[in-house]
């Protein structure tokens, strides 16, 4: 490809990421941008003013959102990690894995809908435990997959040895595995926090659309066609995972 | 010498599958000595090891450790050291963290474990490595802290499945010679696997062979020689042809 | 082996045991249990229309062509998102020789991933509708008088918005997997191997580069695009309600008044759901599949 192509290219790909976070940016701060305006006639920061006052209340949702991801993120990945090592150690490992791909595979809201019975039994439907625990469902699988590659030979068999030093399970963990597993543990951190925090289909559906969390407040004000305040709320969305971009871009990518 | 027994092996039993890898396996070890076990790839000797030290479970048979049973105790209460043939340093540990790691999990006050552990690392010779990281260090060096890291919490045995299998030439005589001296200073029991002929006579006090799940024992090296199903004796008679074929030669220039 | 020394052994096992069964507790249950409580829905065994076994919602469903049409939809549009995706994306890969990442600014690449499908969607409206930014561009240059003329882009019986938005995330990351994926597998010395041996370029992308890569990412394929299959809030607000993604139509019949929607709803829940359990062994049976 001759240089100046590739530039243009380049250029042009830049543009096309680059442009939904820059768009939504301008629209966050336009007092008003209808057809035919290419840029907004005015800029004003209200919408974000108003956005955090108590009728908008997106500082709540976003705390909201905050806690069930950080909750659902550290539930799931040291679930995964312990439930990984034994599948690694069984002679079931295979079988074991598959049982984690069904529901990583299978649409969130279709499994919502599907158990949301179960919720409704349980009373769980329409509260934040209900969706928390619903999200749990999704992101425990996701981190097992992903553990599932980690737990080689060599490490094991490195727990093993330690154990023949005199080292119990919870010293094994905290001398050996858990510092030696720390960059795998920040990536599944970071990932089953993502899966969380930008699920909405679930969300929505366990939650009855009352459980106001991020997404679904994005949700909300698209619909009642406030582009404005929806555009705040999906900048506030995509804050964390561009700070994660910024940190390590690694975190961001999902491995499958 | 002490004559008890330090360890007691009855009629242990192992298969996978349809494969009996080990059969009513037994023998005792004497309190200090090495036993050389020798062995085909997969006749059952690293099989043996990770059952004695708790990694695996047998299908039947009693293992006695100075009279008292052991097979019902995780691996961290056996006091068995199981070495592999790699080193398996700790990565995130330093040379003096990895070898005080036994002392550490059994919360050993720190001024005790910085004079045993310095102790020991001037007694392996590297005393000037204490605060290096593992891919720092070459593969004999590595190897001696494996080994220290073993030897530091006095294992009633210490569990040897070809140590030195990677090591080059040199290196690997210079750590037979220092593995020997060491143990026989601190009088550990031990058993050594290996498939190395000359290594299994020079290490052990004792020899054995493993032969279709069982262990057979040689009462003394001359035995052990003897028996044309070890291959010492036509390994003698070759390098005994290379030796007169070479002097033949030299007489004829 | 005597009792206590059974005993400890025992307890160690169990505690083994526990984990992996709590695992398949999360992981299995939820899913069995759907299942079955979607079937025995579907054929009016459970629910509040519950009447006694019937086949008649599976049957409506099938003779009116909704299930077919659903996932026809949903497999047109995970095909051609897929198909072009991975296309441009394999495309810039080669032409990077694999070190597309190493080039400044590629960070870039990693930004539609931080964005969730939702926004990228919402985004995609305000972009792409006939009231929207490009619509304004095309007043604004004389091309159409009115919103009006403004060709559909979204809320389109073509799916061409959600396709974009699917492009935009897949393309996003395809280039990022497949540009790791040559690097690791050594694609530019294998291409460099057939050219030694007489390959022309065009031969070595076509003999050596396309089938190891294929081989390769065919598990992230697949997978990528039972994700896209399944998706909800692209079609969600990108969509027309006819025809329908899966996942939209199964909210949207489980929502309506008309109790008898439900029945059905569940039947393609069913379905989709054995459709993807279905799907998952033979990825995994496959030569190079799920690990």
């Amino acid at each position: 490809m001759k240089p100046v192509t590739g530039k243009i290219l380049w250029a042009l790909l830049a543009s096309l990421f680059v442009l939904p976070a820059a768009y939504l940016l301008l629209l966050s701060f336009s007092a008003s941008w209808h057809f035919p305006l290419l840029f907004p006639d005015a800029l004003t920061g209200k919408w974000w003013s108003l956005g955090f006052t108590s009728r908008f209340a997106l500082l709540g949702s976003m705390g909201l959102s905050l806690g069930i991801a950080a909750g659902v993120s550290l539930l799931s990945t040291f679930a995964a990690f312990f439930s990984s090592r034994w599948m690694a150690l069984s002679r079931y490992r295979s079988a074991l894995l598959l049982s984690a791909y069904f529901p990583f595979v299978l649409s969130p809201v279709v499994l919502a809908a599907a158990t949301y019975i179960f919720f409704v039994r349980l009373g769980w439907n329409g509260t934040v435990a209900g969706v928390a625990f619903a999200h749990f469902l999704i992101a425990y699988p996701y981190a097992v997959i992903l553990f599932s590659g980690y737990w080689n030979e060599r490490l094991l068999t490195m727990d093993a040895l330690a154990a023949t030093l005199g080292a119990g399970s919870f010293q094994r963990y905290r001398r050996v595995l858990f510092p030696l597993s720390r960059g795998v543990l920040a990536l599944a951190l970071f990932q089953t926090f993502l899966i969380s925090w930008f699920e909405y289909g679930l969300s929505s559906y366990i939650g009855l659309g009352r459980v106001p969390v991020l997404t679904v407040e994005v949700y909300r004000y698209i619909s009642e066609a406030n582009p404005h305040v929806a555009a705040v709320a999906s900048l506030l969305l995509v804050f964390p995972p561009l700070l994660m971009l910024w940190v390590n871009k690694r975190f961001l990518i999902r491995l499958i | 010498m002490n004559e008890t027994n330090m360890l007691k092996v009855i009629k242990l039993n192992k298969s996978y599958g349809k494969e009996r890898v080990l059969r009513d396996l037994s023998f005792s070890l004497r309190e200090g000595d090495i036993l050389s076990i020798l062995g085909r790839s997969g006749s059952g000797k690293t099989t043996l090891l990770k059952i004695l030290a708790g990694l695996k479970e047998p299908d039947g048979g009693e293992v006695l450790l100075r009279g008292q049973p052991v097979l019902h105790l995780p691996p961290q209460k056996r006091g068995m050291v199981y070495l592999y043939q790699e080193t398996l340093l700790f990565p995130h540990l330093n040379v003096f963290e990895n070898m005080a790691f036994g002392l550490r999990v059994r919360k050993i006050p720190g001024s005790e474990i910085r004079k045993r552990t310095e102790q020991l690392l001037h007694e392996l010779g590297m005393a000037g490595h204490s605060a290096k990281m593992p891919e720092q260090l070459s593969g004999g060096q590595q190897q001696r802290v494996a080994f220290g890291r073993a030897l530091i919490i006095n294992p009633s045995l210490l569990l040897l499945d070809e140590p030195f299998g990677k090591l080059d030439s040199r290196t690997r005589e210079e750590m037979q010679e220092l593995f020997l001296r060491i143990c026989r200073e601190h009088r550990i029991s031990v058993l050594f696997v290996t498939h190395d002929l000359k290594e299994a006579l020079c290490m052990g006090d004792r020899i054995a062979r493993m032969e279709q799940g069982q262990l057979k024992m040689y009462a003394k090296r001359s035995d052990f020689i003897r028996d044309a199903a070890t291959g010492a004796k036509k390994e003698m008679d070759f390098w005994t042809g290379i030796r007169e074929e070479s002097k033949m030669k030299n007489n004829e220039q | 082996m005597r009792i206590l020394e059974k005993k400890s052994l025992k307890i160690r096992y169990l505690h083994r045991k526990a984990g992996l069964t709590l695992h398949v507790l999360l992981t299995l249950l939820p899913l069995a249990a759907g299942a079955v409580y979607a079937l025995l829905y579907s054929v009016g065994l459970a629910g509040s229309l519950a009447a006694g076994f019937t086949l008649r919602y599976w049957e409506s469903l099938v003779s009116r062509g909704t299930l077919w049409q659903t996932f026809a939809y949903s497999a047109y549009i995970m095909g051609v998102s897929i198909v072009l995706s991975y296309a441009s994306a394999l495309a810039m890969v080669i032409s990077a020789r694999g070190r597309l990442m190493e080039r400044k600014g590629s960070r870039i690449f990693y930004l539609p991933l931080a964005m969730p499908a939702l926004v990228l969607a919402f985004f995609a409206f305000r972009f792409l509708s006939g009231g929207g930014w490009l619509a304004s561009l095309a007043f604004g240059s004389g091309l159409i008088a009115s919103p009006q003329e403004f060709p559909e882009l979204v809320n389109d019986p073509y799916g061409l918005g959600i396709i974009f938005v699917h492009f935009l995330l897949a393309f996003a990351f395809f280039s990022i997997y497949l540009d790791r994926v040559y690097a690791n597998e050594r694609i530019e010395e294998q291409v460099q191997s057939a050219q030694l041996l007489g390959a022309g370029y065009r031969q070595s992308l076509r003999r050596v580069v396309w089938p190891m890569i294929l081989r390769k990412t065919w598990p992230a394929i697949s997978l990528y695009g039972l994700f896209v299959f399944g998706s909800y809030e692209v079609p969600l607000l990108l969509g027309r309600s006819t025809p329908e993604m899966l996942s939209v139509r199964i909210v949207r019949m489980l929502s309506r008044f008309n109790l008898d929607d439900r029945p059905e709803a569940f039947a393609i829940v069913f379905a989709y759901m054995m459709l993807t359990v279905l799907l998952v062994f033979l990825l995994r049976k496959s030569k190079g599949g799920l690990r």
